[in-house]
């Protein structure tokens, strides 16, 4: 599994690193247009992302905004949505309007902020991204 | 058999015989007829043979040579014998002498047989005898019957013979036919004979097997039969035939047991003959004997029957010794019990005497008890007079001035006295009750006010051990009721206050349902549901009966007389209902009682109908089941169309289906937790969405829940009602926040505020707990100059009793101390399977080790502060505001906006829940941990850049980001800060508030570190580990 973390704190990252380290590699951006690259140079290397953690509230670029781009190159791509990145939404706690819009931009789950370990796996086996 | 079937033979053998014998008869028969019909043939030939030649004269002579019949020359002249054969085809010739001269017969070579002459018995008997001669002769090969006449002349000498001969065949042919025919008939016959016969020996030789096998089975039957069995003559007792069981049960072999006779074998010859002469079908028990001498007894059953005329008896001996032996114990063993019997009437008669006595004996206690309860009903109320007294001067003396000693005594008194007081009201009413003394009283009441009064104070006691309360009538019942509501209250209250008491964690649910109804009177039932430690179901029965606990050591840790359940079981009786219970140990009881009451005859005021509040489509959120099912069913009955869903996405998820179907839900009842998103978070979702935000937002919270009402309000909740929400609130609310009633939403968030903080008022309970006399007076003098009491316990193991009975808000803990240590006495105070009403008591431990690392044992332990010995009052107090202002000190002024809403419950440093989220990978935690406390100066420092540039939505960015962070690492209270930071509005504020925010990092700081990476040395007690 390939993984894109997307966030602009140190300490999520490193959570998200640690979490995931045993399921494959993670490459890092600390914000969305970092995010919207990797990604695009991901898939012109044919070397899709499986999986992008990604916080909402970023400077730079957003991570709704970056979500809307990444799935637009996905689409020019010509992917089909089955294959797309699975998207998981972290935020924090008290990002309600965010939560929704992450919906309507089709990310695939959420999880609120202090990140669980348990909760993200159990997100990653309902994707069926890990047994 | 074989002879049958020779008899067969010989059967068939004559039957063929005769037939051959009747056709030989036959055949002769046609025989002889044809002979004679032949020989009178013969006869007329030769009569006319004789005619012809007369003729021609009677003078018949030889002359010359010649013979001459008259003038007539026979020699070489065939005229006659050719005339005959013309007239009747036979053969005919005339010799002289012997030698023919006239004749028809030819020769071979066709001339006339003239010249041959005549030899054989046809000539002996013509020419000696002188008889005429009748036979047979072959001529030509062809059998001819003959016929000669001698040939007189007139002297009577014999001169020649005249001679017709007729074929055989042409008289014989009938019976040559009819020979042919008996012939083959006659082998027809003889074979179908044979065949039958046959046929008939092997059926019968099949039968004759059949006969033998049947044989050989009764053959074998007799032999093998288990009983002995022996052939008799009937006349002389000589035994004819034995099976092999006679031989083996005798002894003797089957040549010398056919030798002898019944006599012999029998011990009893004399019985044996009588029997004998009796002949008719018998059993009889006999005496035998055997070849050894041995008697031995015997059943025989005897049947007679006639055999070829000879009666013979048939005898089948069975030996009956066991059969006796088993008898004869029985007889002995029947006698025995006899004997017992005879024993056990005489008992019986000593018992019945005992029972009438018994029964005396019980009517006069009977009576005794009635006067003893009596007696116990009018003391019980005359010590409850001056208890009362002792109490109430006890609690007036503790608020004068007394020295420590004093106080001591005089606060042993009051809870001493308390207790006894307690018990004593039990046994009042209990002695009242069974004394007849109580009355009911009938009187007009509203049951639901009856239940929400009653809901009110249970509630704070069940929210205090943090239980949910569940309280609701079924909209069915009726509410205005005419009976004694003290005692259905009284009922209520044993049996909540018994769920209240026996359950840890979950739910107490009471519920009122409507069992019967008729115009004037209603059965209800009332259940108690709650998911404590549930009974033993053979502990069940006990349960109402006086005095009893379900054992004995329930009665020593969780107090109380044992009297409440049999209380309230004669108060449901005195109301005309029952009570009872079901409950499975360890998942809970469920309680129920029925009374019958009165009904109003007009059923008052009821919820306003006519405020049209019915079709209002509402929403509730709650994890809750049995919240739910209790909210959805009152909104129905009011004819609202509700529904629920136990988590905040399903919630969104209903609500944008309901606004995409242009329904929307116009109230939205929120619990405050839920499994995926707090209410609150929840709240600010909806909020935040334009097209759903226009839902009344209710918050659901439980009575006494740590929160913050203003905060509620921040989020966007338009009201919040305290759950078990009483049903006028319910409606009140609904009906304001609708807009059809006029009272003012702000005046009633702000009442039910009000009843919530004075819950937390009233006097501050401390309990001691020290072993050491003098230490336990040197902390209740310095308590007690503090204004403070406290009530003293001597070891770990009371102060977890004390801690069950009484809901204290602060624990002085001494480490070591007898029976249980500070540390145990901790953790059993912290484990939810305790009974203990509050687990979260503050606890500040006092030790004589002022030694580091001590405190982190405490600490570890799960105590919150730690203060060492000789208790220096200074820091006694310090510790004390530190840990009992949480409970008492006001909400502080609107000056400091973010530090109010911060609870003051959350905690610097979650580590327990950080651990979890790592699933306890300590290291991990630390490389987080550290990583955090590198990064997040960084981050606070851009924080400051951005306020100083005037960059708010940066500076909110920032706060954004340190809020996740924190959130992360468990700085729970640095994670407060920063949301309020990013939710502010005023760019000073923020400013302010800066420096609030250095100060909770370096708290983590210290704290993350002392507790978790222990690298940075240990730096005194009075910093706050909490905010």
């Amino acid at each position: 599994m390939k993984t894109l973390i997307v966030e602009d704190d140190f300490t999520s990252r490193l959570l998200l690193q640690e979490f995931l380290k045993s399921y494959g590699p993670s490459h890092i951006a600390v914000n969305g247009k970092e995010a919207v690259i990797a990604v695009r140079l991901a898939l012109e290397a044919n070397e899709p992302y499986d999986l992008i953690c990604i916080d909402i509230m970023m400077p730079e670029m957003d991570g709704q905004l970056a979500l809307k781009e990444i799935r637009a190159q996905e689409e020019a791509k010509g992917l089909k949505p089955a294959d797309w990145a699975k998207v998981v939404m972290t935020t924090a706690l008290d990002d309600p309007k965010n939560v929704i819009g992450a919906y309507h931009n089709l990310c695939d789950a959420y999880l609120a902020k202090p990140i669980h370990k348990s909760k993200l796996l159990e997100e990653l086996r309902k994707l069926r991204l890990i047994k | 058999m074989k002879i049958t079937t020779r008899f067969l033979y010989i059967d068939v053998l004559l039957v063929v015989l005769a037939l051959a014998v009747a056709s030989l008869i036959l055949l002769t028969e046609v025989h002889d007829e044809a002979e004679k019909s032949a020989l009178r043939e013969q006869d007329n030939n030769l009569n006319t043979f004789w005619k012809l030649v007369t003729s021609k004269g009677r003078d018949i002579r030889i002359v010359d040579g010649k013979l001459l019949v008259g003038k007539y020359v026979v020699n070489d002249n065939n005229e006659l014998p050719d005339q005959l054969r013309d007239m009747f085809g036979c053969t005919a010739t005339i010799f002289m002498g012997d030698t023919r001269i006239s004749t028809t017969i030819l020769k071979l070579d066709g001339s006339r047989a003239v010249g041959t002459r005549l030899e054989g018995p046809a000539y002996d008997a013509i020419f000696r005898q002188g008889k005429p001669y009748r036979g047979e002769a072959l001529i030509l090969n062809i059998p001819y019957l003959t016929a000669y006449d001698p040939i007189r002349n007139g002297n009577g000498e014999i001169i020649g013979a005249l001679y017709v001969g007729v074929k055989k065949s042409a008289y014989f042919a009938t019976y040559e036919e009819l020979k042919t025919k008996v012939f083959i008939l006659t082998i027809i016959l003889m074979v179908l004979f044979s065949f039958i016969a046959l046929l008939l020996i092997r059926f019968r030789r099949r039968a004759d097997e059949a006969l033998e096998e049947s044989e050989i089975k009764y053959r074998k039957l007799f032999e093998l039969h288990s009983n002995a069995i022996l052939m008799l003559d009937g006349t002389t007792g000589k035994i004819i035939e034995a099976n092999a069981s006679a031989l083996r049960l005798y002894g003797y072999t089957r040549q010398e047991l056919s030798a002898k006779t019944i006599y012999e074998l029998s011990a009893e010859p004399d019985k044996t003959h009588g029997a004998m002469e009796q002949g008719q079908q018998i059993v009889e028990i006999r005496l035998h004997r055997k070849i050894d001498g041995t008697v031995f007894p015997v059943e025989t059953f005897n049947s007679f029957f006639y055999w070829k005329d000879r009666r013979v008896l048939m005898a089948a001996i069975r030996d009956i010794t066991e059969r006796k032996q088993a008898e004869e114990n029985l007889q002995d063993f029947a006698q025995k019990m006899e004997l017992k019997n005879k024993e056990l009437d005489q008992a019986l008669l000593r018992a019945e005497a005992a029972t009438s006595h018994a029964n005396e004996m019980a009517a006069k206690a009977e009576l005794a008890n009635q006067a003893k309860s009596e007696f116990l009903a009018n003391m019980s109320h005359e010590i409850r007079t001056p208890m009362n007294g002792v109490i109430g001067m006890t609690r007036l003396l503790l608020d004068t001035k007394l020295d420590e000693e004093q106080r001591q005594y005089a606060e042993t008194v009051r809870s001493s006295g308390e207790s006894l007081l307690d018990i004593i009201n039990d046994i009042l009413d209990f002695s009242k009750i069974e004394a007849g003394k109580l009355e009911m009283e009938t009187l007009d009441f509203s049951l639901r006010d009856l239940l929400e009064d009653f809901a009110a104070t249970m509630a704070v006691r069940a929210h205090e051990k943090g239980l949910r309360f569940i309280c609701a009538a079924a909209p069915n019942v009726p509410d205005y009721l005419r009976g004694d509501p003290g005692l259905v209250r009284q009922i209520l209250t044993n049996l909540t206050g018994n769920a209240v008491k026996f359950t840890h964690q979950g739910e107490i649910a009471v519920r009122a349902s409507l069992e019967q109804e008729t115009n004037s009177d209603t059965v209800l039932r009332f259940f108690i549901k709650d998911t404590g430690i549930g009974i033993p179901a053979e502990k069940q029965d006990l349960l109402f009966k006086k005095f009893s606990q379900i054992d004995a050591s329930a009665t020593r840790r969780y107090g109380g007389t044992g009297l409440g359940l049999a209380i309230s079981k004669q108060l449901t009786e005195m109301m005309g209902g029952q009570i009872g219970v079901i409950s499975e140990e360890g998942t809970g009881s469920e309680f129920w009682f029925t009374v019958r009451m009165g009904k109003q005859p007009v059923q008052g005021r009821t919820i306003d109908e006519t405020t049209d509040i019915r079709g209002t489509r509402v929403l509730v959120v709650d994890d809750n089941a049995t919240n739910r099912e209790v909210l959805i069913d009152q909104f129905t009955a009011w004819g609202l169309r509700a529904e629920a869903t136990p988590d905040g996405a399903t919630a969104l998820q209903l609500l944008y289906q309901a606004r995409n179907a242009g329904d929307p839900f116009r109230m939205t009842f929120i619990d405050m937790q839920l499994p995926d998103m707090d209410g609150a978070m929840l709240a600010r979702i909806i909020r935040a969405d334009e097209t759903i935000k226009g839902t009344r937002l209710i918050l659901l919270t439980t009575l006494g829940q740590r929160g913050n009402a203003s905060k509620m309000e921040g989020v966007g909740f338009d009201a919040y009602i305290n759950k078990p929400a009483r049903h006028s609130e319910l409606f009140d609310c609904l009906t304001t926040l609708l807009g059809y009633t006029t009272v003012a939403r702000p005046a009633q968030i702000s009442v039910l505020q009000q009843t919530a903080s004075k819950l937390r008022q009233g006097p501050t309970r401390i309990l001691l707990a020290e072993d050491n006399i003098t230490n336990q007076q040197v902390a209740l003098g310095i308590l007690g100059k503090m204004g403070l009491r406290a009530d003293t316990v001597a070891n770990g193991e009371e102060a977890v009793k004390a801690l069950e009975k009484t809901p204290y808000d602060l624990v002085l803990m001494d480490v070591q101390m007898p029976e249980m240590n500070g540390f145990e006495a901790t953790k059993q105070i912290r484990s939810r399977q305790s009974a203990v009403a509050n687990h979260e008591v503050p606890i500040i431990a006092m030790t004589a080790h002022a030694v580091q690392g001590y405190r982190e044992r405490c600490l570890e332990a799960g105590m919150n502060d730690y203060i060492t010995k000789p208790i220096d009052p200074q820091v006694l107090s310090e510790a004390l505001d530190k840990w009992l202002s949480k409970e008492t000190a006001p909400v502080s002024s609107q000056e400091t906006a973010f530090v109010s809403t911060l609870d003051p419950e959350i905690p610097v440093f979650d580590m327990a829940g950080m651990m979890v989220r790592l699933e306890h990978d300590k290291e991990l935690a630390r490389l987080v941990a550290n990583g955090f406390l590198e990064d997040m100066p960084r981050q606070i420092e851009a924080l400051r850049d951005c306020l100083e540039a005037g960059d708010t939505a940066g500076a909110k960015l920032r706060a954004h980001t340190i809020k996740g962070a924190a959130a992360n690492v468990g700085g729970e209270c640095l994670r407060q800060i920063a949301y309020d930071i990013e939710n502010a509005v005023d760019l000073d504020v923020i400013k302010d508030s800066i420096t609030e925010l250095d100060a909770h990092f370096d708290d983590l700081k210290q704290t993350m570190t002392k507790k978790l990476l222990r690298t940075i040395p240990y730096g005194g007690h009075h910093e706050n580990t909490y905010c």
